[in-house]
């Protein structure tokens, strides 16, 4: 069990004891595993549920929900926005302009991290609670290249840090990868074994460029956006976060409040485990009990 | 539409004219398929594919055959300028091909590079070794990779054969397009369908035409391991310090991935970590080693690989290898570009 807990502290982001808000959660010594989940009704959000309104099963042994929160634990947001040629223009400036209003929605002790991917993941600003920091690298984003989409995703995954607060990784892209080394299976395996919550912005179609020798020969071709869409939808579903799909790019600044609103909504459940094995994959179900409504959780985590 | 036909018909009978004795002149009074022509040879791209859009298919077709007609001229001046004429001519449609591409327009696409490739035809027919007709094939495939159009490439590549034997660097680009088009079925989803086994031989064959192409021998490894083929590691292993940084960075990747899924760790980390000493500022093989280690447990170490490489500074776009590597032939693009150019320059 002991081995469970370690790994479980290492894979979900679990809390510890010690002199902050989240000792005041657990008592001494005390190691759980944290489930971030979203209930919805139709398209509603459905509030004021307590411990006692879910049941969580952990490799379908009924576990006890020790602890239940709503929007007290801080943020890490790591943003990971494409920057490939296809966002040139007033694209770009629209996700400029979304990120920054997104920027003024957080709270205080909220951190950031900005990643941009284009041919090259490039790390802009690393978790910061800096808002400062944050603008001035939006500011230095420019388009052009290809699109790095699953090699920003782990990216952004894996630097999330052994930190407390929960982590909302917000993907925004408008085409399929065309540039990573990434595979999408080894890019969901990473998934899997982190406890960050990932949401995706995608828009509704892409512009590629051709170029005939460089000299000024282009033509703009409009294709879907469907198969980033499904590495996406995997991606996000694997996490218990979900895909948004905006149509233009005034969309984007209401789709991205709506994903902060959505994300800070969720419950987050707590539980030790208990009666399950020491190591590998551990399949999640959560429900509600007597209450109709759906439940989006991340679909299980490893214990390594 | 009686008189849109006699205006057609009309048009027709100009050009018709108009080609006989104008197509062959050297400059003046010239049509405005000619006209066209002229400006794209003379680096005039834009308006020279305004002037073409404007003109009908019927007097292409038209001019076309008169041009064809006259490259078979016994007047050797005459059939030299014809030829000329007709190189700028398949650079000209080219051009008019990629942009409507570039538009979703498959039907024009086609269309255009079947007027080229027409005019392909004829010259190969003059002399098959000459260096454009071997040179624009490789190009319309380095750039159809260069656009992920896996499938358009793959059709043009039938077409693009040469019943006496291929050169080694059409083979390579017929086997990357099979290799490509695996990749995007199977990694992308992608509707289009890719025999590693036919990559493999195109591969094999180009290494016998030219035993120097290292890329040939790259590719013909990558294709051999991707088929869990063991004889793959042996053919990556012969890439040495004899080869360009690129191919043994790549070959250094390739072995990593192949020993990571064999689940020897270790030696695949010593792989990674080679390839990235070879090319600090190439991204994939940092990526792969960060994801190795978050895979068994090493966050800390892997959160430092992918701030090591997306924190780096002033990395141009393009220098991971992996990506030109990804993309076919397109690395090879510009090249062959410009020296089609160079070739069509009056």
């Amino acid at each position: 069990m002991t081995r469970l807990l370690a790994a479980c502290a290492v894979a979900l982001g679990i809390v510890i004891t010690g002199p902050s808000m989240r000792a005041q959660r657990f008592r001494s010594g005390t190691i759980g595993v944290r489930v971030d989940v979203l209930v919805t009704r139709g398209q509603e959000l459905v509030r004021g549920l307590s411990a006692t309104d879910f049941e969580l099963r952990d490799e379908g042994v009924l576990q006890k929900v020790s602890e239940i929160e709503v929007e007290q634990i801080p943020l890490n947001l790591i943003l990971a926005f494409d920057t490939s040629g296809s966002m040139a223009g007033a694209r770009l400036h629209s996700l400029v302009q979304a990120a920054q209003s997104l920027l003024d929605r957080l709270r205080p002790d909220d951190r950031v991290a900005l990643v941009s991917f284009a041919t090259r993941v490039r790390l802009l600003a690393p978790l910061t609670p800096s808002r400062q920091q944050i603008q001035g690298a939006l500011a230095t984003l420019s388009a052009q290249g290809a699109t790095s989409l699953r090699d920003a995703a782990f990216s952004a995954l894996a630097l999330r840090d052994a930190d407390p607060g929960r982590t909302l990784v917000l993907v925004f892209s408008d085409g399929a990868d065309t540039a990573s080394w990434l595979r999408p299976s080894a890019v969901i395996e990473t998934a899997k074994r982190t406890d960050a919550v990932v949401y995706a912005v995608a828009m509704a179609e892409q512009r590629a460029v051709y170029q005939l020798g460089g000299r000024g020969i282009t033509g703009v071709k409009v294709t879907t956006v469907e198969e980033a869409g499904k590495f996406l939808e995997h991606l996000t579903e694997e996490t218990g976060g979900r895909v948004m799909f905006a149509n233009s790019n005034k969309d984007l600044h209401a789709t991205f409040a709506e994903t902060l609103a959505e994300f800070r909504d969720r419950y987050v459940l707590s539980y030790t485990p208990t009666g399950v094995s020491t190591t590998g994959w551990h399949r999640l179900e959560v429900k509600l009990k007597g209450k109709s409504g759906k439940v989006t959780a991340r679909r299980g985590y490893f214990a390594e | 539409m009686r008189a849109a036909a006699t205006a057609t018909l009309g048009v027709l009978v100009i050009g018709l004219v108009l080609c006989r004795t104008v197509l062959a002149l050297p400059q003046g009074a010239t049509t405005p398929y000619a006209e066209a022509i002229d400006l794209f040879r003379r680096g005039a791209d834009e308006p020279a594919l305004n002037e073409l859009a404007r003109i009908m298919n019927v007097d292409v077709t038209v001019e076309r055959n008169e041009l064809l007609k006259t490259l078979d001229s016994k007047n050797r001046e005459e059939s030299e300028r014809a030829a000329g004429t007709i190189r700028g001519a398949v650079m000209l449609h080219t051009a008019r091909a990629f942009a409507a591409l570039a538009r979703g327009n498959g039907g024009e696409f086609r269309y255009q590079v079947l007027t080229a490739e027409a005019y392909v035809t004829r010259l190969r027919s003059r002399d098959r070794r000459s260096a454009f007709v071997q040179t624009w094939p490789l190009a319309v495939l380095a750039l159809l990779h260069e656009g992920r159009e896996v499938r358009v490439a793959k059709e043009f590549g039938e077409h693009a054969r040469d019943p006496s034997g291929d050169s080694a660097e059409l083979l390579l680009a017929l086997g990357a397009t099979e290799e490509m088009a695996w990749w995007m079925d199977h990694e992308d989803d992608a509707d289009v369908k890719g025999d590693l086994r036919n990559a493999e031989r195109h591969f094999r064959q180009a290494f016998i035409v030219a035993p120097t192409l290292i890329e040939a021998r790259l590719r013909l490894g990558r294709v051999l391991v991707l088929r869990d083929d063991p004889e793959g590691m042996k053919v990556l292993g012969q890439i040495g310090s004899f080869a360009e940084m690129p191919f043994q960075y790549l070959a250094r990747l390739f072995e990593g991935e192949v020993l990571e899924k064999r689940g020897d760790t270790a030696e695949a980390e010593r792989r990674y970590a080679t390839a990235v000493s070879m090319m600090p500022t190439a991204q994939s093989a940092y990526v792969a080693l960060a994801h190795m280690r978050h895979a068994r447990g090493a966050r800390a170490e892997a959160a430092n690989d992918v701030r090591s490489s997306a924190g780096a500074r002033n990395v141009p776009d393009t220098a991971d290898p992996w990506f030109w590597y990804s993309r076919g032939t397109a690395w090879r693009a510009a090249g062959y570009v410009e020296e089609l150019r160079r070739m069509i320059r009056p």
